[in-house]
């Protein structure tokens, strides 16, 4: 009896905390329904009347700036006629009776003046807002081609071409950017940006959107959190990211991102390429500088780099493949593949495989808890030193490859299988010996393991 | 359950479907209705057991 009392108790009382809830949301949310419109996702919404003015033409003498300030309603900017700025209110009334919001309407008017050799031009929303109507002021505006713009937009689509420089900040609405002559500034908020065309810095901070950009001749900086960018043919790019996709096409200096919690893919870039980052995968494709990674539990992958490679991660994987510099890669419980290292470098890995095809000069490699496999088509260049634990060693080289090799297992035994071996010594758990006249130093050496030294392709 | 527990459970079923089916069919603002009058169903839940226990005690 008690319980069924107890659950009766909580319905009736859940049921009136849900209808309390539903009212005040209902009642106090800004716009709520009870004039007939209601406030979604920073847009109005409801049944509404568009009511749009005459065009209103100010003179605009040549080097002037303008300023547009709106707050809710679309603003876009384009190309115009010389020495004139031209700008269409459209005001959108949201209430259901026409004859209200035409009233309503009357009372809504541009606002352009001149201060200090700038045109502002906005609307009178602030005198004439008032809680139970809800409206929108839309500008349609032309200037001149190359005037200098500082934009700022609420909550409405902003446009803008055509401009000589851009300071925009605009939020909720998507925001389209094409053809700035000079430097542009862009600060956005729960909106997606495109950017196309612009002649000097670009500068974004983006919040809650995703960002497109292209063509951008002067350098890039970017600061991106929660979102995705796609860049493609941008000079030197800077970006500081937090739970953020990056993906950049032909970069035409070098790349540098800070990232938390970041994916990183760029491919083209000219110059180095340095990327910190966590909890996400890095891929960099054709970089003609040294590349630089830092991650935290997230793959590597770095594909023909022209200079040196250095790369730090954990709990996950590095791939290297064609890589022109010296390479030095630390993982932590992860693996490394490497192929195609033209001047060798230092690979440590523990808890997973490493495994190289291909390398030149010298190159040392440390595993821990892992098991090494190097293959090498041609004969060694460079000193080979190679130590690993509880796993095997396995090494392939050239018949007939001059070297001078030593290769020690503890609790492993030791097989060399090259051709034309002289040994020195020759135990089960340990080799000493050279080919040919000699060569390069080859030392190998595994604890708890099995060392295998055969001819590249004997044992496939 | 007691049958004061089963009359307020029924009525609150009862209640609360008519009025929400009034306000589907545009007579009435449903939520305007509930929110105002839910707390009702814990008056007359409360009276049903003080009425119940007075009787108790005169029958003793």
């Amino acid at each position: 009896v008690r319980a069924a009392r107890a659950g009766l108790f909580l319905l009736i009382m859940g049921f009136g905390g849900v209808v309390e809830t539903a009212w005040q949301v209902r009642e106090h949310v800004p716009g709520g329904t009870r004039f007939g419109w209601r406030m979604f996702r920073g847009r109005y919404d409801g049944p509404s009347h568009p009511f749009e003015q005459a065009p209103h033409t100010v003179p605009l003498p040549a080097g002037t700036a303008v300023r547009v300030e709106n707050e809710f309603g679309a603003v876009r900017v384009a190309a115009g006629q010389a020495a004139e700025a031209r700008v269409v209110l459209r005001t959108v009334v949201y209430e259901p009776s026409a004859e209200k919001a035409r009233a309503f309407a009357s009372h809504v008017r541009l606002d352009t003046r001149t201060e200090n050799g700038v045109l502002h031009i906005g609307t009178n929303r602030r005198e004439v807002e008032r809680g139970d109507t809800g409206f929108e002021t839309h500008l349609e505006i032309q200037l001149p081609a190359g005037t200098a713009l500082q934009l700022r937009n609420e909550h409405g689509e902003t446009s803008v071409a055509d401009v000589g420089s851009l300071d925009l900040e605009a939020g909720f609405e998507a925001v389209d950017v094409q053809r700035v002559q000079g430097d542009a500034r862009l600060q956005v908020r729960h909106a997606d940006t495109s950017i196309g065309d612009v002649s000097g810095a670009l500068q974004l901070t983006v919040r809650h959107g995703d960002l497109a950009a292209a063509r951008v001749k002067g350098a890039t900086r970017l600061d991106l959190e929660h979102g995705r960018a796609e860049l493609e043919d941008t000079a030197s790019l800077h970006a500081s990211t937090r739970h953020a996709t990056v993906r950049a096409v032909r970069v035409g200096g070098g790349l540098e991102v800070q990232g938390e919690h970041t994916e990183v893919d760029a491919t083209g870039v000219q110059g180095p390429a340095t990327v910190r980052t966590s909890f996400q995968n890095v891929a960099l494709t054709d970089v003609t500088g040294d590349a630089i990674l830092e991650n935290q539990n997230g793959g590597v992958k770095l594909l023909r780099v022209g200079g040196r490679v250095e790369a730090t991660t954990r709990h996950d994987d590095v791939e290297l493949d064609t890589i022109g510099g010296p390479v030095k890669v630390t993982v932590q419980n992860g693996g490394v593949a490497a192929r195609g290292l033209a001047q060798g470098g230092e690979i440590q890995a523990s808890h997973d495989a490493i495994d190289v095809d291909g390398w030149s000069g010298a190159l040392s490699v440390a595993g821990e808890n892992t098991s090494v496999h190097l293959e090498s088509g041609q004969p060694l260049s460079g000193r080979l030193e190679v130590r690993t634990s509880h796993d095997d060693l396995k090494l392939d080289l050239p018949a007939g490859a001059p070297l001078e090799i030593s290769a020690r297992a503890e609790h492993g035994d030791v097989r060399v299988e090259l051709p034309g071996l002289s040994t020195t010594t020759s135990t089960s758990d340990f080799v000493a010996g050279r080919v040919g006249s000699g060569g390069p130093a080859v030392s190998l050496q595994a604890t708890n393991g099995t060392i295998v030294v055969s001819t590249t392709g004997a044992t496939r | 359950m007691s049958a004061t527990e089963r009359l307020v459970f029924g009525l609150f079923l009862v209640t609360v479907g008519l009025v929400w089916t009034l306000g589907n069919l545009g007579v009435l603002d449903a939520l305007h209705l509930l929110r105002r009058t839910w707390p009702l169903f814990l008056v007359l839940w409360g009276t049903l057991e003080f009425v119940r226990g007075k009787r108790q005690e005169v029958s003793r």
